[in-house]
C-alpha cells in the first residue's frame, strides 16, 4: 500500500507513456485525494484514445491515416496523402500527434514532419489552424482534425498566414506559388 | 599410382565398392609443353578460354619464399590492377611512393644456385635479402601528400579501373583548443554524437597520378568521420566515387574525371536528394526572421530518410492489412533514428546503403552485428528507394548467395577483378555452405544466426578482393584460414600454407608465411596481411608483431 501511493506521488513527473503503463498496475490502490483528478484525466484522455484508435483504425478518413507510435497512446503519427487536384497531389505527408492528459479538454498538438511548401504550414512543420488553437472543441476527434489539415492543404488560408512571403507569393503570383509547391511535393515529399 | 594401389590392396580394402571397381582419377598431362601445343591446336568452349588461359598458372606459382626481406623504411600498400606499379606509403605517413614493378624474374640471377623453397635468416642469405626489395621494384615517384599534420591512412587506397590514378584518403584528430563550433560538427538533424571511441577528424582523399606521382586534385572533409580503413567509407564503381560521413550522415557522390584528372562534384544525398533541393528549399523559408537557418533544429524528416518512410509506408499499404499499417506507425521512431553506417555502390546510379542504430553507427557497441540492421537499395538519379530489407532476410541472403559477382563488381572480362565467389565457384560455394552448416549447428547458433552472419558482409568494400590465379579456388586448393581472397590480415599460422593444384590434387608450392622457426611471444596476436600481383606469380606477406614489421617476398624461382 505505501509503495504505491508513493509511485502515485511521483506521477507528475512521469512521462504520459511511464503514466500510462503505471496506471495500469497500480490505479486500483490509488486512493489519494491529491492525484485522483489527475488520474481520471489519464483515465478519460486514455479511453478516448482508444477509443479513436479503434474508430480510426476501422473507418479511416479519405487518404488520412494514424496509429500511436511504439506503445504510447499519447504519441500519434499520422499520414496525410495530397488531396487530388492539389498541388500537393502525389505526396506523402506525415504528421506528429501529442496528446495531453487533458485532451479531449486540449487540443493536441500537431506539427508537419514532411517539409511542406504551404502559408499556413512553417518550414518547422508548425501549423496555424484555428481548430487547433481557440476554436478546439473536445467534439473535435483525430478524424476531424486530419480532415481539416487536409482541406487546408486544398485550401490555404494567406490572409491568415504563417510564413508571409509564401502567402504574398499566393495572393501576387499564383503560377509561380503553385509550381513551387509542386516542386517542394516531388522533391521532399514523396 | 601404384604404390597406392598396392597399398590399398595390402590393408585389404581392395578397390571395389558395392561390387564396382572404383576407378582411380586420372591426372591431366602437367607438362606445360604438351600444354602450349594442346592450347595451340584446340579451340576452347565458348566463352571459357578464360578460365583455358588461367590454367596454366598450375605450372608457373610463386614457389620460393625469401624472409625478412630488407625494405626502405616504408609501409608497403598494394599492386595497381594492371600490376605495373606498386604503392607504398612513407614512415612518416605523409608520402605516397610510387614504385615501378620489374617482372616476376628480376631476381632470378641473384638466386641461381640456391635450392629448397625458402630462404631464411641465416648468413649466406644476407646478400640476396639486401638487394631483394631494389630487384622487384624501383623507385619512381616519392609525392609528399598529406599536408596540415594529416596522416595517410595505411588500409585506405582506390585505383581507377584504367590502372592510371589511385585515390588515397588522410586524416587527422581535430585538436582539442579551438575545438570546432557546434554547427562544424552538426550540421544537420540526423548529425551523430561524436564520442571518445569515434572521435571527429579532418580527412583529406587525394587523386594521385602513377605515372606522373603528381597530386592532381584534393577533396577535404572537415569536422567528419568517415571510415576509411579497408576503403569502408569509399567506393569507386567506374569512374563514380560515394563518400560516406558518417558524421553528417550524407552521402557525396563524386565523378572521377580521368581526361584532365579531377574530381568533379555531382551530389550530396543526406539532407537533400536532388542537386539542386537546396535551391527550391530555401524560396520557402520565412525571410522575416533575419536569424541564419540552422539544419541542425530541422524539425522535418531529412529527405532521403523520407524516402525511406514512404516506402515503407507504401509497402504497409500495399500488404492491406490493419496490422501492417499499424505496426508501421509502431516503429515509426524507431526508423527514423536509424543511422547510415555503411554503403556500396551497385552500379553507377544504384547504392546499397546499410543502417543501424546510433550507437552501432558511432561505435558505442562492441558486438555491432548482433544489432539489427536495414539494407536500402536506393536510386541516387530519380531519387527512389527500390527495396528495404532486415539483416535477417533470407530473400536478401539468397540474392548474395547466388549474385555475389554483383556486389562485388567482378566481371568475366576484367581480369583485374576475375570471378570467383560463393556464385561463380562452386568450391567457394562449399566454402559459403560449410561456414553456414557451422553456425546453425553451433551453440547459440541457428538458422538466423547464420543468416545474420552472413549478411554481415554486406556491403562489400571496394576493391577488396585479390584477383591472383593463385587465390582462385578453380585453380588451387588452400586453406582459407590463413589466407584468403579477401585482402585483410589472418592470423599467422606455424606452417606453411600448402597449395594444391585442382585439377591433379597435387601439391604444387607453399608460402611460408611470417618467420620460420621463431617462437614469437605467446601473448602477441599474430597476423599477417598479403599482397598477391594481380597476375604475375609474385607476392609479399607482411606480419606484424607489435613494432615488427617483417616482410617475405613469395617468388618463382627455377631450381632444377
Amino acid at each position: 500500500m505505501a509503495s504505491s501511493s508513493a509511485s502515485a506521488n511521483a506521477q507528475p513527473v512521469l512521462s504520459p507513456a511511464a503514466v500510462s503503463s503505471q496506471r495500469r498496475t497500480s490505479a486500483p490502490a490509488v486512493k489519494d485525494s491529491k492525484t485522483s483528478k489527475q488520474t481520471k484525466n489519464h483515465s478519460t484522455s486514455a479511453k478516448r484514445l482508444q477509443k479513436e484508435l479503434a474508430e480510426i483504425t476501422l473507418d479511416p478518413p479519405p487518404n488520412c491515416s494514424a496509429g500511436p507510435k511504439g506503445d504510447n497512446l499519447y504519441e500519434w503519427v499520422s499520414t496525410i496523402l495530397g488531396p487530388k487536384s492539389s498541388v500537393y497531389e502525389g505526396g506523402v505527408f506525415f504528421l506528429d500527434l501529442n496528446f495531453s492528459q487533458d485532451y479531449p479538454f486540449k487540443p493536441p498538438k500537431v506539427t508537419f514532419r514532411t517539409r511542406i511548401y504551404h502559408c499556413n504550414i512553417n518550414n518547422q512543420g508548425h501549423i496555424c489552424l484555428d481548430i487547433l488553437k481557440d476554436q478546439w472543441s473536445p467534439a473535435l476527434t483525430i478524424s476531424k482534425i486530419l480532415l481539416s489539415v487536409t482541406s487546408l492543404l486544398s485550401d490555404c488560408n494567406p490572409h491568415d498566414p504563417l510564413v508571409g512571403n509564401i502567402a504574398q507569393q499566393y495572393l501576387t503570383n499564383r503560377e509561380e506559388h503553385d509550381k513551387i509547391a509542386m516542386q517542394w511535393t516531388k522533391r521532399f515529399a514523396t | 599410382m601404384d604404390t597406392k594401389h598396392a597399398m590399398a590392396s595390402c590393408v585389404g580394402q581392395g578397390l571395389k565398392f558395392q561390387g564396382q571397381e572404383i576407378r582411380q582419377r586420372k591426372i591431366p598431362n602437367q607438362n606445360i609443353v604438351q600444354r602450349f601445343f594442346y592450347q595451340q591446336t584446340h579451340t576452347s568452349l565458348p566463352g571459357a578460354q578464360f578460365n583455358r588461359a588461367r590454367s596454366l598458372y598450375t605450372n608457373v606459382f610463386p614457389n620460393f619464399t625469401v624472409v625478412n626481406v630488407e625494405k626502405p623504411p616504408c609501409f608497403l600498400r598494394k599492386f595497381s590492377p594492371d600490376g605495373r606499379y606498386f604503392i607504398a606509403f612513407s614512415s612518416d605517413q605523409t608520402s605516397i611512393e610510387i614504385y615501378s614493378f620489374q617482372g616476376s624474374a628480376a631476381a632470378e640471377d641473384i638466386l641461381q644456385n640456391v635450392k629448397g623453397d625458402f630462404m631464411g635468416t641465416d648468413q649466406e642469405s644476407l646478400r640476396v635479402r639486401g638487394v631483394l626489395f631494389d630487384r622487384f621494384f624501383k623507385l619512381k615517384h616519392v609525392t609528399h601528400v598529406a599536408n596540415h599534420g594529416e596522416h595517410l591512412n595505411r588500409e585506405c587506397s582506390l585505383f581507377t579501373d584504367d590502372g592510371n590514378y589511385v585515390m588515397v584518403g588522410s586524416a587527422m584528430y581535430i585538436p582539442d583548443d579551438p575545438y570546432p563550433l557546434f554547427w562544424e560538427m552538426y550540421r544537420n538533424n540526423e548529425s551523430v554524437s561524436p564520442n571518445q571511441r569515434s572521435p571527429l577528424e579532418n580527412y583529406s582523399l587525394l587523386l594521385i597520378d602513377l605515372e606522373t606521382g603528381r597530386l592532381c586534385d584534393t577533396r577535404q572533409f572537415r569536422c567528419d568521420k568517415i571510415f576509411l580503413s579497408h576503403n569502408q567509407g569509399l567506393y569507386l564503381y567506374k569512374n563514380t566515387l560515394a563518400v560516406l560521413s558518417v558524421q553528417q550522415q550524407t552521402i557525396h557522390i563524386f565523378q572521377v574525371n580521368t581526361e584532365n584528372a579531377s574530381f568533379v562534384d555531382v551530389r550530396s544525398i543526406g539532407r537533400f536528394c536532388y542537386e539542386d533541393d537546396g535551391l527550391y528549399f530555401h524560396m520557402g523559408l520565412d525571410r522575416v526572421s533575419g536569424q541564419p537557418h540552422r539544419p541542425f533544429y530541422d524539425n522535418t524528416i531529412n529527405s532521403l530518410k523520407h524516402r525511406l518512410m514512404v516506402f515503407l509506408y507504401r509497402r504497409a499499404i500495399h500488404e492491406g492489412t490493419l496490422y501492417a499499417l499499424r505496426k508501421f506507425y509502431k516503429y515509426f521512431d524507431q526508423f527514423k533514428a536509424l543511422r547510415m553506417w555503411k554503403m556500396q555502390l551497385l552500379d553507377e546510379n544504384h547504392l546499397l546503403i546499410k543502417y543501424a542504430s546510433e550507437d552501432v553507427v558511432t561505435l558505442k557497441i562492441s558486438d555491432p552485428n548482433s544489432q539489427p540492421s536495414f539494407f536500402v537499395v536506393y536510386n541516387m538519379v530519380n531519387t527512389e528507394v527500390l527495396a528495404v530489407c532486415e539483416n535477417i532476410s533470407e530473400d536478401l541472403l539468397e540474392l548474395f548467395e547466388n549474385f555475389c559477382d554483383l556486389f562485388r563488381n567482378a566481371t568475366l572480362h576484367d581480369g583485374a577483378q576475375f570471378t570467383c565467389s560463393a556464385s561463380s565457384n562452386i568450391y567457394a560455394r562449399q566454402i559459403q555452405q560449410r561456414f553456414k552448416h557451422t553456425i546453425i549447428n553451433a551453440k547459440f547458433g541457428g538458422h538466423t544466426e547464420a543468416v545474420k552472419r552472413l549478411l554481415a558482409q554486406l556491403p562489400i568494400s571496394s576493391q577488396s578482393y585479390s584477383c591472383s590465379p593463385y587465390l582462385d579456388l578453380a585453380l588451387f586448393s588452400y586453406d582459407d584460414k590463413w589466407v584468403s581472397q579477401m585482402e585483410r590480415p589472418k592470423a599467422c599460422g606455424d606452417y606453411p600454407i600448402r597449395f594444391y593444384a585442382r585439377d591433379s590434387g597435387l601439391l604444387k608450392f607453399k608460402i611460408y608465411a611470417g618467420v620460420m622457426g621463431r617462437s614469437p611471444p605467446p601473448t602477441a596476436r599474430r597476423l599477417v596481411a598479403f599482397t598477391f600481383h594481380p597476375s604475375e606469380p609474385f607476392a609479399i606477406s607482411v606480419q606484424r608483431t607489435n613494432a615488427e614489421y617483417v616482410v617475405n617476398f613469395h617468388i618463382r624461382h627455377s631450381h632444377q
